[in-house]
């Protein structure tokens, strides 16, 4: 272990021990190691123009998915076995056979560790790096990035797909950061966005003069006139967007062929990412794809492999998981879009690892996995491990705010940069985090 | 000489002081050095096989860990160095959570004393009292620091300072910084903070002040308080050197004011007079006539609801009207809320008929019916003790089952009704729990555990229920509660105001439990009627209620809204329309509602809606919601062009129904020249697209 | 003199005190470790009693200490003779470092061979019947398979995912394990394939104990304490759950008398009950208010021993009524050798564990 990963490993177990007293010496040497971490950085880091994060709402069990073990009791193990994969020495679950193809593109973090339990706090600590508990109310990773870049496009900047999560949300950074939710289900044949097309009898000019007018009245109490009134950024990204007919063609999927539709799956998931592949062909920042039904407490063979009792093909969440990732990431190389595209698969803890007394398994956030490609991520490997039983991290522990310092600096942003809120509170990107090097 | 030699040897051989006592000593040092927290041992399923209490919460199950399990396999009563629990922590043996006790320190020597001595566990002294000193530190300048102390006062009567094992935390480490060895406060920002400090099983909130510089422009001395609530309020704006704004206009007040009690705008006709009219005390009257409207109990009602989190189902729709009227004919007749609450809490029989008994409804199961009467009846969030006792808030284990075990009985079908038998398992002893009121006693089994209960919720004494529905009123007419977050009492998240939250209990209690008397004594005060603040976002002083906070409105007083300014009234129209705040059950069919972001009451209600993104907006400019209305020919602008009303008077008419604000003469000149020549269609086209401006601006949509 | 005006008894008192503070001796002797073995020698007529402080052999019916006898183990958590008597096995270790087994004579206690496999101390150890092999269970979660000659373990199995604490052979040279995954393993110590799975705990199993043969080749079922407050009676070889019974706290110790027809169980409250397999009825034995650590069954069906802390108790029926060994004298005695405790006479009958 090199010099600066093995002590910020030190500082980060202490500070995981220690309640209240982060001592100030212990921050100070971690933002140095920070600083001089990102001054050592090969020229890989930032290449990422787009994120698609791929959101397992509920807990994915490790053992199921990217961290099966083999010579363990049955009651760990689980029903399935693991198989091999494209790279020698790497195994995965036996229901994730086509990513097993395209494991050379992968970056497996094993030993992310985290010690938040429950849905909605852990949910806030993968997806915006922070743990709750203070007066702060902390923005997303994508609200992060569409309050750090311009949006070149008049899509929006920060797209949840079908759906979002109240931490997917901007925080104290308001709520024109927030994420555009679709709505609907993807899968469907007659899928739109609500509401993009004109209302009868409004046009272009009808919606400028309706923009004028609200400026208008945002004016009146204040001493502004009304040109320089801004308007709420949300309603200027709303006039945009209805006004600019190629941006909305990206929403439309009948454009794609039948073959494509296809090699994603036909579930709302696979088509969810095929929408996130086009939406950031055309240059959206960060698309999150929703996948909820993880939180398998119950019959892992039912919810995790079938689908439904009885199903002959498996259609339940991996395998449905394992035809659109892997049909993602192929695409994304096809048109040469993986190299600047990071792709995320994460949810928000892993699972217990002993099967309980109903076939299923409970939260454990002790130790999980959580997958990168492309964005310049060295594929083909894994980063960590856990040990014998999937129980604690063996060697190399992660913490989410780790995982989101990268994903920051993967995508080009400086994770000590600060933010400030509306009272005037300096926070920064990302605090207690350090960049896995591994990861390029 | 032999007695020499007894001497010496007695000597010699004598014991080194008192015994050691592992419950206020020995736990308190596993807590500091943070052995016993969540992400360590402290886990439900303990770490490495070693599991202990969290945050050493349980001293009996942590003996129990360190000194006999797995045949003693911790402690080395022969070689004391070699016990797992010295020589783990000290890095002398592989540890997960590497080094976290030092050699030198006293921790470790009265660790090795304690082992020395048998790692006995003695006669079990309790903590009485934990004590911080200062208990509320001023300061005078940012960047200042403090020294604290800790003293812990134990039940055998000895006092002792025990900072080298307090643990002191910092919400908000950018405002307040909490420095070691010695243990000090330093103050960053202004404002009023609370930190918190823990020993053993006690925590205790400090309070940290910092005054404002006084920078706001406007320099303005405090009004005579008149009332209790006023005097509290400004007391504290004093500490901080913090100046309010200055009363609202009439406008704002009439708006703020009918939005709060009634759920709806003030009508113009209604605004003008009152404006114009000169007598003194208007705003006293116009506060005690809307109490006693039925429009105020239809509107809180409403709120009621969602507190109960009403649900109805579609098999049995006659169940939540029956609800509905139930709440609403309690607030008509003014039934204390005591009462009301007796009702909730014990009302069985036809669901059908008996409105009160669909509160027992509304969960699934005892321990839903637990968290209902926790969040709305103890402003507490008691679900975390499920699982296991939490040091920070008071809940434990044995608590939460034992309220649980309460309603253990109750059969929640269309007959409501307590069975012979019921029970809950309490997940702590794998057996059926006893009933408990929580943080107090177990029920015998004499005692009827629902009458118990409820006597125990409605007495004058209890600490938990008046203070818990005081503050849900405040939180509701001032946007913000003196506990922040109407079910979040706890230790650690302690009041703005206490004095002012435990006055209005007080009087709530001594008076009937009327909430209309709070509701007025809130209305009355300065603090409510202040003047906006101009910045938009969130404000550093909400807290103080410098200026007055903006509250989103609800779906439903929303739909309302709009309806009356798009739609034609009742009274213009000559039918009555059914107001969406009437409509107390979520499930009622409404698209318009759904689009709005309603709470479906399937979990407490937020009390911002998520609907404030872009497909909120895509919404107001292409959906139907508005544009269905504003071009409905039986709606008010198309009624009014067919009369020929002139654009004037529309332009006025809409900016004094929608925003209570009447334009001054230059605005109306400004739109006018606006609309210029246009006139049929083109006119009607322009007129259109202001009023989708008005109904569409964050001024109309947000109770200032 | 004033030695004899204070009494004989006083005396040894000054003179214990005196060369126990000129040895040095004072800071061990303050605390006594609990004693978390016990073996008997049938042959001998003595019980062995291990501890931290090392191996005691006390005489029977005296409790008279023979000797004591220190085997360089940091903590002995079983002890278990062999079934010709001429040799025992001592099992221990250092906490958090390593297990070891040791094979001594008896009753010189000479080591002959040791083995230092395990990487944290092994709670059990147990002799096949006819003495030719025997398993090691150990925290470390393996349990390990030595024979004679052997100069390591030939077969290592690792079927548990938490320390296993107890290990005895059940029918045709199977073996079963236990520990703190809550599971019961019958498996083949020849080629450690497994054959059973009992799962029906819901707790750490702290105890196995074998029945004893009975008259009439009845089947024998296998025993078990838990601390889901359970112990459970089991056919091992077929892995069905016969019937259980409940305690008001854990049961952590148990064995079987003599003749197969009780299980006697110690609680950690302290409680001491027989029990019978059949129609589940119990009687208390004992109460104390400490924890029971461990249980041997008398050989005449009519006494056991318990250790409970550092005390050893021999316990006697019908009436049940109770001696105890002191600890404090017995320490003195360690050490000494000298002191005599002035006491009704204490007996002790004792019987091979099986």
């Amino acid at each position: 272990m090199d010099y600066f990963t093995g002590s910020s490993k030190q500082t980060m177990r202490r500070d995981f021990l220690r309640i209240g007293s982060l001592v100030s010496m212990g921050l100070s040497s971690q933002s140095f190691l920070a600083k001089t971490a990102n001054a050592n950085l090969p020229t890989r880091i930032g290449k990422a123009r787009s994120c698609i994060l791929l959101w397992l709402d509920g807990g994915p069990s490790h053992l199921e998915t990217f961290d099966p073990k083999r010579d363990v009791p049955e009651e760990v193990r689980g029903p399935f076995k693991s198989i091999a994969t494209k790279v020698p020495g790497i195994e995965l679950s036996e229901l994730l056979p086509s990513t097993a193809r395209i494991t050379d593109k992968l970056a497996i973090v094993r030993s992310v560790t985290s010690p938040l339990g429950e849905h909605g706090i852990a949910n806030q600590y993968l997806l915006t790096g922070y743990q709750p508990g203070s007066p702060v109310n902390y923005p997303s990773i994508g609200s992060v990035l569409a309050h750090h870049r311009q949006s070149k496009s008049p899509l929006p900047n920060y797209i949840t797909v079908p759906e979002s999560r109240s931490s997917m949300g901007a925080g104290f950074l308001g709520s024109s950061y927030g994420p555009f939710s679709i709505g609907g289900d993807p899968a469907r044949p007659n899928f739109q966005v609500r509401d993009l097309d004109y209302y009868p009898g409004i046009d272009g000019g009808r919606l400028s003069r309706r923009r004028q007018f609200l400026q208008q009245i945002e004016a009146l109490d204040t001493d502004l006139s009304a040109d320089k009134v801004t308007l709420d950024p949300t309603f200027e990204q709303a006039f945009r967007l209805i006004s600019t007919p190629e941006a909305k063609r990206a929403f439309n999927l009948g454009e794609e062929s039948d073959a494509t539709r296809g090699r994603y799956g036909s579930r709302t998931f696979g088509q969810s990412c095929l929408l996130a592949r086009r939406l950031v062909e055309r240059g959206v920042g960060l698309v999150s794809v929703l996948q909820t039904g993880w939180d398998t407490h119950q019959n892992l063979i039912l919810s995790l492999r079938d689908g439904f009792s009885g199903a002959r093909v498996g259609v339940g969440l991996v395998p449905t998981f394992d035809q659109a990732f892997s049909a993602l990431i192929e695409d994304l190389e096809q048109r040469q879009l993986l190299d600047e595209t990071l792709v995320v698969a994460m949810g928000e803890f892993g699972r217990t690892p002993k099967l309980n007394t109903g076939g299923g398994r409970d939260h454990w956030p002790r130790v999980f996995s959580v997958v990168l490609a492309g964005g310049g991520v060295r594929g083909g490997q894994v980063i960590g491990a856990s040990d014998r039983i999937g129980e604690s991290p063996l060697e190399r522990p992660v913490t989410p705010a780790d995982l989101a310092n990268t994903i920051y600096q993967l995508l080009g942003i400086d994770p000590d940069s600060e933010l400030v809120t509306a009272d005037g509170r300096p926070i920064r990107i990302n605090q207690g985090g350090s960049f896995i090097s591994e990861m390029v | 000489m032999m007695f020499a030699v007894w001497l010496v040897t007695s000597v010699l051989v004598a014991e080194p002081n008192t015994l050691v006592d592992f419950d206020s000593e020995i736990v308190p040092i596993l807590t500091h050095a943070g052995c016993n927290a969540g992400a360590c041992h402290g886990a439900a399923a303990g770490r490495g096989g070693f599991h202990l209490s969290l945050f050493g919460s349980d001293p009996q199950v942590d003996y129990a860990s360190i000194v006999p399990f797995a045949e003693g396999r911790r402690v080395n009563l022969v070689d004391v160095s070699k016990s797992l629990i010295l020589a783990k922590p000290l890095g002398m043996l592989d540890h997960g959570g590497d080094v976290v006790l030092e050699e030198n320190s006293s921790s470790v020597s009265i660790l090795r004393r304690w082992l020395e001595q048998g790692a006995m566990r003695g006669p079990q002294r309790q903590l009485t009292e934990l004590r911080i000193e200062p208990a509320e530190a001023t300061f005078s300048t940012p960047g200042q620091t403090m020294p604290l102390r800790a003293i812990a006062t134990f039940s055998d009567g000895e006092e002792t300072d025990v900072t080298a094992w307090a643990i002191v935390h910092s919400d908000d480490p950018a405002s307040v910084e909490i420095l070691q060895e010695p243990l000090r406060v330093r103050c960053l920002r202004p404002g009023q903070h609370t930190i918190l400090a823990r020993f053993w099983n006690r925590i205790v909130p400090v309070s940290i002040v910092l005054p404002y510089d006084d920078r706001l422009p406007i320099e303005r001395k405090l009004e005579t308080p008149n009332s209790f609530v006023d005097s509290q309020i400004n007391m504290q704006l004093g500490k901080l050197n913090l100046s309010p704004n200055e009363t609202a206009d009439d406008a704002t007040f009439l708006r703020r004011l009918r939005l709060d009690l009634t759920g709806r705008l003030p009508a113009p006709k209604e605004l003008l007079e009152f404006q114009s009219t000169t007598s003194l005390n208007k705003r006293e009257r116009m506060i005690d006539d809307l109490l006693v409207s039925k429009e105020f109990s239809s509107f809180w009602a409403l709120r009621l609801a969602r507190w109960f989190q009403l649900r109805g189902s579609p098999q049995e729709p006659q169940a939540a009207i029956a609800y509905s009227n139930w709440i609403q004919q309690s607030l008509e007749s003014r039934t204390p809320y005591s009462d009301m609450v007796r009702e909730l809490l014990t009302a069985t029989g036809d669901s059908h008929l008996v409105g009160a008994a669909n509160f027992t409804r509304t969960v699934a199961d005892a321990r839903q019916h637990a968290e209902l009467v926790g969040s709305v009846l103890m402003g507490s969030r008691i679900q975390c003790a499920n699982c296991h006792n939490h040091p920070f808030a008071r809940w434990t284990q044995d608590d939460y089952h034992g309220l649980a075990a309460i309603f253990a009985r109750f059969d929640r079908g269309r007959m409501v009704s307590l069975k012979t038998q019921g029970a809950v398992t309490n997940l702590r002893t794998g057996e059926s729990a006893v009933p408990r009121i929580p943080g107090v006693r177990f029920l015998n089994e004499s005692e009827a555990a629902l009458e118990g209960f409820t006597n125990w919720i409605l007495d004058a004494d209890n600490p938990h229920f008046a203070k818990a529905t005081v503050n849900r009123l405040w939180d509701a007419m001032m946007g913000r509660g003196l506990v922040a977050g109407v079910d979040d009492f706890r230790e650690t998240n302690p009041p703005s105001h206490s004095q002012l939250l435990d006055a209005l209990a007080v009087d709530f209690i001594a008076n009937g439990y009327d909430i209309r008397r709070t509701i007025r004594w809130i209305a009355m005060s300065d603090a409510y009627s202040r003047r906006p603040s101009r910045t938009s976002g969130k404000n550093e002083f909400e807290a103080w209620y410098v200026a007055s906070l903006p509250k989103p409105l609800y779906p439903e007083v929303l739909l309302d809204a709009i309806d009356d300014v798009l739609e034609l009234t009742s009274l213009e129209k000559g039918e009555s329309r059914e107001r969406a705040i009437t409509w107390l059950d979520p499930t009622h069919p409404s698209p318009d509602l759904d689009a709005l972001g309603r709470c479906s009451r399937i979990e407490v209600c937020q009390s911002q809606s998520q609907h404030q993104g872009l497909a909120a907006k895509l919404q107001a400019i292409n959906g139907e919601l508005l544009n269905r209305r504003i071009a409905d020919k039986n709606g008010r602008l198309q009624c009014y062009l067919r009369d020929g009303m002139a654009a004037r008077n529309i332009i006025e008419d809409f900016f004094l129904r929608a925003l209570s604000k009447k334009p001054n003469e230059e605005q109306i000149v400004m739109w006018l020249e606006e609309l210029g020549a246009l006139h049929g269609e083109e006119q009607k086209r322009w007129l259109e697209d202001f009023v989708w401006a008005i109904v569409s601006s964050e001024d109309f949509s947000t109770n200032r | 003199m004033v030695i004899q005006r204070m009494g004989h008894r006083c005396g040894r008192i000054f003179i214990s005190a005196l060369l126990f503070s000129l040895l040095g001796l004072d800071r061990i002797c303050s605390a006594d470790p609990p004693i978390t073995a016990l073996a008997f020698s049938l042959k001998q007529r003595q019980l062995m009693a291990g501890s931290q402080k090392g191996m005691v052999v006390l005489e029977w019916p005296g409790l008279k200490q023979v000797r004591l006898k220190d085997c360089e183990l940091e903590s002995i958590h079983d002890i278990s003779v062999s079934p010709d008597e001429k040799h025992v096995l001592v099992a221990g270790g250092s906490p958090g470092s390593s297990g070891v087994v040791q094979m001594r004579s008896w009753p010189e206690l000479e080591l002959e061979q040791s083995w230092n496999e395990h990487q944290d101390v092994v709670y059990k150890v147990a002799w096949r019947a006819d003495g030719q092999e025997w398993v090691s269970a150990s925290w470390d979660g393996f349990c390990k398979v030595y024979s004679w000659n052997a100069k390591a373990s030939h077969i290592t199995m690792t079927s548990h995912s938490g320390p296993v604490f107890d290990a005895t052979y059940v029918l045709d040279g199977s073996v079963a394990t236990a520990g703190g995954d809550g599971t019961i393993v019958v498996w083949k110590p020849g080629s450690g394939e497994t054959i059973k799975v009992l799962r029906q705990h819901t707790g750490t199993v702290h105890a196995l104990a074998l029945q004893p043969v009975r008259e009439g080749n009845q089947e024998r079922l296998l025993a078990s304490a838990s601390e889901d407050r359970t112990v459970r009676f089991w056919q091992p070889n077929v892995g069905r759950l016969v019937r259980f019974h409940r305690f008001p706290s854990t049961p952590g110790s148990i064995a079987w008398t003599r003749d197969g027809r009780s299980l006697i169980v110690g609680c950690d409250d302290g409680l001491v009950v027989q029990l019978d397999p059949v129609s589940l009825t119990s009687g208390i034995v004992s109460q104390r208010d400490s924890r029971v650590l461990s249980i041997v069954a008398d050989l005449g069906d009519n006494l056991i021993a318990v250790s409970t802390g550092s005390d050893v108790r021999a316990i006697e029926r019908p009436e049940w009524a109770v001696t105890v060994l002191p600890s404090t004298h017995a320490t003195l005695a360690w050490y000494l050798g000298a002191f005599r405790p002035k006491r009704p006479k204490i007996s002790c009958w004792l019987s091979p564990r099986f």
